[in-house]
């Protein structure tokens, strides 16, 4: 039913889903991405020791050794889970997509799609459609895997909800940029690497951005924070500002899910840092337990402030400004790639072409009064000699086409400043440079022999 | 600009009306000095099969695109049932089934479902599609390998697969870019015959072909292609005479062995009747391409003459390869 339904409403969306699990690849894929992600499930619970409420082992992701708790053990596991699933959205979605439109047309099969009345929206879902299910169906197969956290707690169900909706929210942005540069490019390889150099910045560049920024404004002297007293961000947005760009990390993002899960914070609700009992965490590490008691200026006071969230607008949590913001960039690319797809007209919304032709019409007049003037300034030297009037007459020509509004302007202020003989020679020129041009390859005689054979009109015209 | 009709039902209510019609089409790529198609015109009366005959890069494969709607033209417009190109391609899109020179297939597809595909992106639904399936199948002679992946089949059976495929929306006119390339003897009397079926069954169909002689028999119409401009177009037959009426004979000969060549190369060179510098050798197929001035006479003289001088000739032939030249040079 749902294939018949498919089918009528979006036939590209159904081949793509039908060849992609065809074969064995697929169960292979997912059968060794599973086993990979048990086997560090299993990891992380056995260094993290889970025998009784307390163990010693210390923990994988903090180094933090000590006393461990099962709830430190579920925690470690949703953050080990979910940083696996990002990362592996990374990685496979500019390989799956990265080919949506470049591969058809590299393998020759977009031409007979295209003169299909289907619309370049309908090639655009139905390309999405087929590769972010794909990929929906690999992320939501971890399902299983990750109720083990709940055996342990310390996560709650919105938490694994929140890890979820960060990870299909980065594999949908990631899969429609890879769509976009697919059918920009037209060459997989370019789109694949394009892809994954956004992905990195998106990932890495960010972090770096970010943390560099906030140790410069920790450096500057006339700054509060400098001197080591404790600031509300609120009250000095500078500080906080480059950490707001944190919104376009899924790392960042996860880490501040379980932000409000950490087992001692302080009683301020705000001083919420990212990814507790670890130091896996952007900026500075902080390793934080129990209630800060800081000595004026000391380090570690710093570094509490650098691990800090960001406070953003509305009182979002950094993961809940991940999905707008992300929504805003996938819409965006979006309907940047419906244009892309089928550039011909035809139900097909092309924004950037629109954008690009209004640009052209708005600058146009201006172009045309710099050729004018310039036509004018060129005059003097036509009259100088007569070997350069063929020079000139192509220069002239030229400037005529570059001016395109109203030509015939130019030419009056040409002739007009011409003198009489000079004019004569122009029009020779122009005349034998016209005839030079046409192939004269055939003599009189033959082509007058072949035209009469000839019996369709427009070849006649051509010819004779 | 002529007097176009906006609506085409105006066009469509007369008993013959010209299914291509096409203005003063220009194009230009960027890069290439010179133009695909220059100042090109053409009108073909519904219900013909018309073959466009020219050498690689003589346009012909710009003006099935522009007339598909892939490419636009820089300048001019076509009207395939009237309906412009440039204004109405979604509307055009309907009348025409496009097969490209070069065209790729989903190689994990099934016959079946390739067709069923197609169907669908032309919005035909329901029983109507598997029914439709059915007879193209019937048509092309592939209902024995509907459950084929696409990947299995074999060149003819892909051509005819890829003709299926153009048919599925009942379109009135088909584009058919070098259709019988790569086609053995067979394949190429199966397709013969079935655009003859298509043909009866009222379809105006335009092919595209560099070899004059593969589709002469298929075509009512013949238009010859060169630098983007057609030199002669005619009735098929019209056609095929005033070529061996023209004072020249582009000939194309195989040879066995290198030395032959070399040899036949440096006699051909020497022959008082050769035209100047149309001397091609091709060192790999062994072949050997010439245009010579005169008729059948001359032609049959240079193979004697070859023959006598010791070249063991293995193929002689007319070649429509370079019917330009026939025409056009001096």
């Amino acid at each position: 039913m749902a294939r018949i339904y498919l089918s009528s409403l979006n036939p590209v969306a159904l081949r793509e889903m039908k060849s992609r699990v065809r074969g064995p690849r697929t169960a292979a894929l997912f059968f060794t991405y599973l086993a990979v992600l048990g086997l560090f499930i299993f990891v992380v619970y056995l260094r993290k020791g889970a025998n009784a409420s307390y163990s010693y082992g210390g923990t994988l992701l903090s180094g933090n050794y000590g006393p461990t708790r099962n709830f430190e053990t579920g925690q470690d596991i949703f953050i080990s889970i979910f940083l696996y699933l990002i990362l592996m959205v990374a990685v496979i979605t500019p390989a799956i997509c990265g080919g949506l439109v470049s591969r058809e047309m590299e393998e020759g099969t977009f031409d007979l799609l295209l003169v299909t009345p289907v619309k370049g929206r309908t090639l655009v879902y139905g390309k999405l459609i087929g590769a972010v299910g794909y990929l929906f169906m690999l992320i939501l197969a971890t399902l299983p895997l990750t109720s083990i956290i709940f055996i342990f707690g310390g996560v709650d169900l919105e938490d694994v909800a929140a890890g979820y909706a960060i990870v299909l929210m980065e594999a949908l942005v990631f899969s429609i940029i890879s769509l976009f540069f697919s059918a920009l490019f037209r060459l997989t390889n370019i789109a694949v690497i394009f892809t994954y150099f956004i992905i990195a910045i998106l990932l890495l560049g960010v972090p770096v951005i970010s943390s560099s920024l906030v140790a410069s404004i920790n450096a500057d002297p006339t700054r509060l924070a400098a001197t080591g007293f404790r600031i509300d961000p609120r009250n000095d947005p500078d500080f906080d500002l480059p950490k707001r760009i944190m919104v376009l990390n899924p790392f960042a993002s996860l880490g501040s899910v379980l932000a409000s899960n950490a087992p001692y914070r302080p009683s301020n609700g705000d001083d919420l840092q990212m990814f507790p009992n670890s130091r896996l965490y952007w900026g500075n590490p902080t390793v934080y337990y129990g209630t800060p008691t800081f000595a004026p200026s000391s380090n570690a006071r710093q570094r509490y402030e650098d691990a800090k969230l960001p406070v953003l607008p509305f009182g979002l949590a950094l993961w809940q400004g991940y999905m707008l913001v992300y929504t805003a960039i996938g819409l965006v690319f979006l309907l940047l790639s419906m244009g892309v797809v089928k550039p011909l007209p035809g139900g097909t919304i092309y924004v950037p072409l629109k954008a690009i032709g209004l640009l052209r019409k708005l600058s146009l007049p201006k172009k045309g009064r710099h050729a004018e003037v310039k036509t004018k300034k060129a005059i003097p030297a036509i009259v100088t000699s007569t070997e350069s009037v063929h020079i000139v007459t192509t220069t002239l020509e030229a400037s005529i086409q570059e001016a395109a509004i109203a030509p015939e302007e130019p030419v009056q202020i040409a002739t007009l400043a011409l003198e009489e003989p000079l004019q004569d020679v122009i029009a020779t020129e122009i005349k034998n440079s016209q005839e030079v041009e046409t192939p004269q390859e055939i003599s009189p005689a033959q082509s007058a022999e072949i035209i009469s054979l000839l019996p369709a009109k427009p070849v006649r015209e051509a010819l004779g | 600009m002529t007097q176009i009709s906006q609506s085409p039902t105006e066009d469509a209510g007369a008993a013959t009306y010209n299914m291509v019609d096409a203005r003063n089409l220009q194009k230009n790529y960027s890069g290439q000095s010179q133009p695909a198609l220059e100042d090109f015109s053409l009108t073909i009366p519904e219900g013909q099969i018309f073959g466009l005959i020219g050498a690689n890069g003589a346009g012909k494969t710009s003006l099935l695109k522009i007339l598909a709607t892939l490419v636009k033209p820089d300048k001019g417009d076509a009207y395939v049932a009237g309906y412009s190109v440039r204004r109405n391609p979604q509307e055009v899109r309907r009348i025409i089934g496009y097969m490209p020179d070069h065209y790729g297939l989903y190689q994990d597809m099934q016959v079946e479902e390739y067709l069923d595909f197609f169907a669908a992106c032309y919005g035909i639904r329901g029983k109507k599609r598997s029914r439709l399936i059915n007879e193209l199948l019937e048509l092309v002679d592939l209902g024995d390998r509907r459950k084929e992946e696409l990947r299995n089949l074999s060149r003819g059976m892909k051509q005819r697969l890829c003709l299926a495929h153009t048919l599925v929306h009942d379109p009135k006119l088909l584009l058919l870019d070098e259709p019988s390339s790569g086609l053995d003897p067979r394949a190429r009397v199966e397709l013969r015959e079935l655009l003859r079926e298509l043909s009866h069954m009222g379809k105006t169909i335009i092919l595209s072909s560099h070899v004059l002689s593969e589709v002469q028999l298929m075509c009512d119409t013949l238009g010859i292609m060169a630098r983007g401009q057609l030199i002669s177009f005619g009735p098929a037959q019209t056609v095929v005479n005033q070529i061996e009426a023209l004072p020249r004979r582009a000939i194309k000969l195989r040879v066995l062995s290198l030395d032959d060549l070399k040899r036949a190369s440096d006699l051909a060179a020497a022959f008082p009747s050769l035209l100047k510098g149309s001397l091609r050798v091709d060192d790999q197929n062994l072949t050997l391409d010439v245009v010579i001035d005169g008729d059948d006479r001359t032609s049959a003289a240079f193979l004697t003459h070859l023959t006598i001088s010791g070249v063991v000739v293995a193929q002689y032939g007319q070649s429509t390869a370079r019917l330009e030249e026939l025409f056009l040079r001096n």
